[in-house]
């Protein structure tokens, strides 16, 4: 199989009321533990789908490997985290890198009134060419020819506001499944 | 001769609304060529060639790729030529798919989606060599 996304228990972390960094929206959940970014909070709550979740740790997250959705500052971004650390970590991008990239894609897309993103990393190895190319699926509630422009949209933005994209790095809109 | 143009006319006649698998999968795939020989068409016509050290450990794809997002001759180019880049390897990554993950179902959407990402790729090289005319004009009124 060439998709390498590995299967995570899934949980989904809702924070309402909360304010967040920007840092947290991009997704970097593994600071919560700390709380450094949260503000202020009016509500914390984790909710399960259909994974076990008996043992997570006081620490809150650094044992398990979940997707995660996080409510914050009117965004709505879902992220499976590790999965996307990992799929960096397979082409050989930098995490902080990747993430700085990302970031930058949710935000023009934020911009362009879809601020509701769902993430889906799709790892492909190539046998011809022998190499690995990591392709960021940005989803979003919209329709699929919509999709098709807004990608052409992303792509030269990001082009534009952004110098030396990884190159075994790209991005792609798609409508939300 | 064949070029890139009557191979993107081949990607789009075989897109047919009632293509089965492997059709769709043949579609891709030419898609991407076609798409593959515009960028190499613009980084011949644009881009200085690659060094000793950047074509190591680069496969020729790739190669190409890396030229036209690092080795433009004209500034005015070379966000076009980047961004033509990206859209041919967003399709490279589909035009991998078809051709050797069989197991992956490729339906009509991914068809739509790898035209659209061949014609974006045409639609830069028209906007790079219109530029590029257009400054030669002016130059040559100079």
């Amino acid at each position: 199989m060439f998709l390498e996304a590995a299967t995570f228990t899934i949980i989904s972390l809702g924070i309402n009321d909360a304010k967040l960094d920007n840092h947290l929206i991009t997704g970097d959940v593994f600071k919560l533990d700390k709380s450094a970014n949260i503000i202020a909070t009016s509500g914390v709550g984790i909710f399960p789908f259909g994974g076990q979740i008996s043992n997570i740790p006081t620490t809150f997250i650094d044992n398990v490997s979940p997707s995660f959705t996080t409510w914050g500052m009117g965004l709505q971004i879902s992220n499976p985290v590790n999965e996307i650390h990992l799929a960096f970590e397979k082409v050989g991008i930098n995490r902080d890198v990747g993430d700085k990239f990302l970031f930058i894609a949710k935000g023009i897309l934020a911009e362009l009134n879809y601020p509701n993103i769902k993430v889906n990393p799709l790892l492909i190895r190539d046998p011809e060419e022998n190499s690995s190319y990591l392709t960021l699926r940005l989803h979003v509630n919209t329709s699929f020819e919509e999709s098709l422009a807004l990608d052409s949209k992303l792509t030269r933005e990001l082009v534009h506001r952004t110098t030396n994209i990884p190159e075994n790095l790209s991005f792609a809109v798609y409508e939300m499944e | 001769m064949v070029n890139a143009d009557d191979i993107a006319k081949l990607a789009r006649e075989l897109a047919t609304p009632m293509a089965n698998e492997a059709r769709i999968r043949c579609s891709v795939s030419r898609a991407y060529y076609a798409a593959f020989h515009y960028c190499d068409l613009a980084a011949n016509t644009w881009c200085k060639p690659l060094s000793k050290d950047d074509e190591k450990d680069r496969q020729t794809h790739q190669q190409l790729y890396h030229r036209l997002e690092n080795f433009s001759i004209d500034k005015t180019t070379e966000k076009d030529l980047q961004a033509m880049s990206q859209e041919a390897k967003n399709l490279r990554s589909l035009r991998v798919q078809a051709d050797y993950y069989l197991n992956e179902k490729l339906d009509q959407k991914t068809i739509a989606r790898s035209l659209n990402y061949m014609s974006q790729v045409k639609l830069y090289l028209d906007s790079i060599k219109k530029v590029t005319t257009k400054d030669a004009t002016n130059e040559s009124k100079k």
